[in-house]
């Protein structure tokens, strides 16, 4: 059965996955498998992009996501005689057997299905199912991608990065076949300021603890510029410690629960002289 | 590397990295070690940084010196947050090479203008060119995100759909050069609906004797706009042919139309 495995650190955003996937479906009829595509409106391969942080310690990240091709998809429940299927674990909608039924797009939970007014039918990525049925070895999307993020294959191929890898909104509970490795958790920035020499402080080390068990999370140091990233934390609250020899210890309670922090400019004050 | 028929059906060749290529020495180094017999075409046959053509022909020059420096401003060239002009035009404006088009081409892309930050959609229907705002700048000035704002100086305006986002630094603007044309009111002074903001950069080039743009950072200030009275204002301009998913149609600009 076939997988998409999507490496999020490699991916740059350039869109090139969703653009041809228009450039494949757009005005070209792949029935049985699908009916042609809208020009506009419909996304049935889509980036999302997302701006973390604050000025200037900011991350953009970028999603790219399509149908899931559920193992368990609640399309299929929901319309057993439209939606199958397929061998190769891919998730077909039937564009004549489906035809009228609007209803289809409120079963899938990740909003991927696209109503197609002219033909009267739901559409959505098909895999390129009719591609690969004529040699081809992968879909569209994953040819166009010119960093390696997208891949596609047999699940066996890639069962080591999958024991790493999260599926979309797992609660859903649909076994979904696209995995995403390496997709980016919360993070904490910060610049360290001696604001009274009006200077960064480099080389100051920021510890971030556990709230709950005041376990250390992760420990860095602040670079040439008095700036530190600590990336890839799990949501929840913490408390963030920085410090340097000849300075007062700063601490401070961070959320991290929905979203990212960046402290800009985190004061640091150098410890009184005693004349 | 391969025979031309091997290219033809391939359609494609990958020139190979060379081997040893950590070996190789740094660049211009074979010039370095014998620069004589291989002068460059300079005067001096040498990479010049003191430029002695320069010092010959143009030895007065404020903004072309002889020796390349940082120069803050100048008689024709004032464009910098320093600059006197910065009291009325406080923002420093960035216009980018745009990353959903070439310059103006494609600019009528349906496939690119739908992707959510390649337009921003506003209160008329219309797709404006998309100005960056950090949230500090847009809070002073009343802008929300999504809102018709006019970026402007005394050469004229451009209007565009602002984004508030952490990706601009308070105190700048940004907006993507080449958005096409619509002009609302022409000339100096006037007013563009597409945000083509070529219309409002700087004119001087960066010395009299010289051409080298000096376009991509000018002082500019925001202004949030009611567009639908300004379309009730310019009636005319604002019912050129336009369909949102591909811009201003080309029988727009045709006498008749067609």
């Amino acid at each position: 059965m076939k997988v998409f495995v999507y490496d999020l650190d490699k991916c740059n955003g350039c869109h090139n996955c969703q653009i041809a996937c228009k450039d494949e479906h757009v005005d070209n009829d792949w029935s049985p498998i699908a009916k042609p595509q809208p020009d506009t409106g419909h996304f049935w391969c889509k980036v999302d992009e997302e701006v973390c942080g604050k000025t200037p310690l900011v991350r953009v990240n970028y999603l790219s996501h399509h149908c899931n091709h559920c193992d368990n998809a609640p399309c299929v429940k929901f319309a057993p005689e439209a939606i199958y299927k397929r061998d190769d674990g891919l998730v077909i909608i039937d564009p004549e057997a489906a035809k009228g039924n609007k209803d289809i797009l409120k079963a899938c939970p990740y909003g991927e299905i696209y109503w197609n007014e002219e033909l009267q039918t739901p559409q959505k990525c098909t895999g390129c199912a009719h591609l690969l049925d004529d040699g081809w070895s992968v879909p569209r999307c994953v040819d166009a991608c010119c960093t390696g993020a997208l891949r596609f294959g047999e699940e066996e191929d890639f069962a080591d990065e999958l024991a790493n890898a999260e599926v979309l909104r797992p609660e859903c509970g649909t076994a979904p076949r696209v995995y995403y490795l390496n997709k980016p958790k919360r993070f904490v920035a910060a610049t360290v300021v001696d604001i009274d020499a009006d200077e960064v402080v480099i080389g100051a080390k920021a510890t971030l603890f556990a709230v709950d068990d005041e376990a250390e999370v992760a420990a860095v140091q602040t670079d040439e510029l008095g700036d530190f990233f600590i990336e890839n934390v799990e949501p929840g609250t913490y408390r963030l410690v920085v410090e340097k020899e000849g300075y007062l210890t700063q601490s401070l309670d961070v959320d991290l629960t929905v979203k990212d922090q960046s402290f800009p400019e985190f004061q640091f004050f150098a410890e009184p002289v005693i004349a | 590397m391969m025979t031309y028929e091997e290219f033809a059906e391939k359609k494609m060749c990958l020139a190979p990295t060379a081997e040893g290529w950590e070996d190789d020495p740094v660049a211009l180094t074979a010039w370095y070690e014998n620069w004589e017999d291989q002068p460059m075409q300079t005067p001096t046959g040498k990479i010049e940084i003191y430029s002695t053509g320069l010092a010959e022909w143009f030895p007065d020059d404020p903004t072309r010196p002889v020796v390349p420096h940082w120069i803050e401003e100048s008689d024709e060239l004032k464009e910098r947050l320093s600059c006197e002009r910065a009291k009325d035009f406080p923002f420093l404006m960035v216009t980018n090479h745009p990353r959903w088009r070439v310059h103006s081409e494609h600019d009528d892309v349906t496939w690119l203008r739908e992707i959510e930050t390649c337009k921003v959609k506003g209160p008329d229907g219309y797709m404006y060119e998309p100005v960056w705002l950090n949230p500090i700048d847009a809070g002073k000035l009343g802008i929300a995100n999504g809102d018709v704002v006019a970026v402007y100086n005394e050469r004229g305006a451009v209007l565009g759909g602002c984004i508030v986002t952490e990706r601009i630094m308070p105190g700048s603007v940004y907006q993507d050069h080449g958005a096409r044309v619509d002009s609302i009111v022409r000339g100096t002074g006037g007013l563009d609906r597409g945000g083509a903001n070529n219309l409002i950069c700087p004119l001087a080039t960066a010395s009299k004797n010289t051409l080298s743009e000096a376009t991509n950072g000018f002082l500019v200030n925001v202004k949030k706009v009611d567009v639908l009275a300004l379309a009730e204002q310019y009636p005319e301009e604002f019912e050129r042919e336009y369909k949102p998913e591909a811009g201003l149609q080309v029988s727009a600009w045709i006498v008749d139309g067609e």
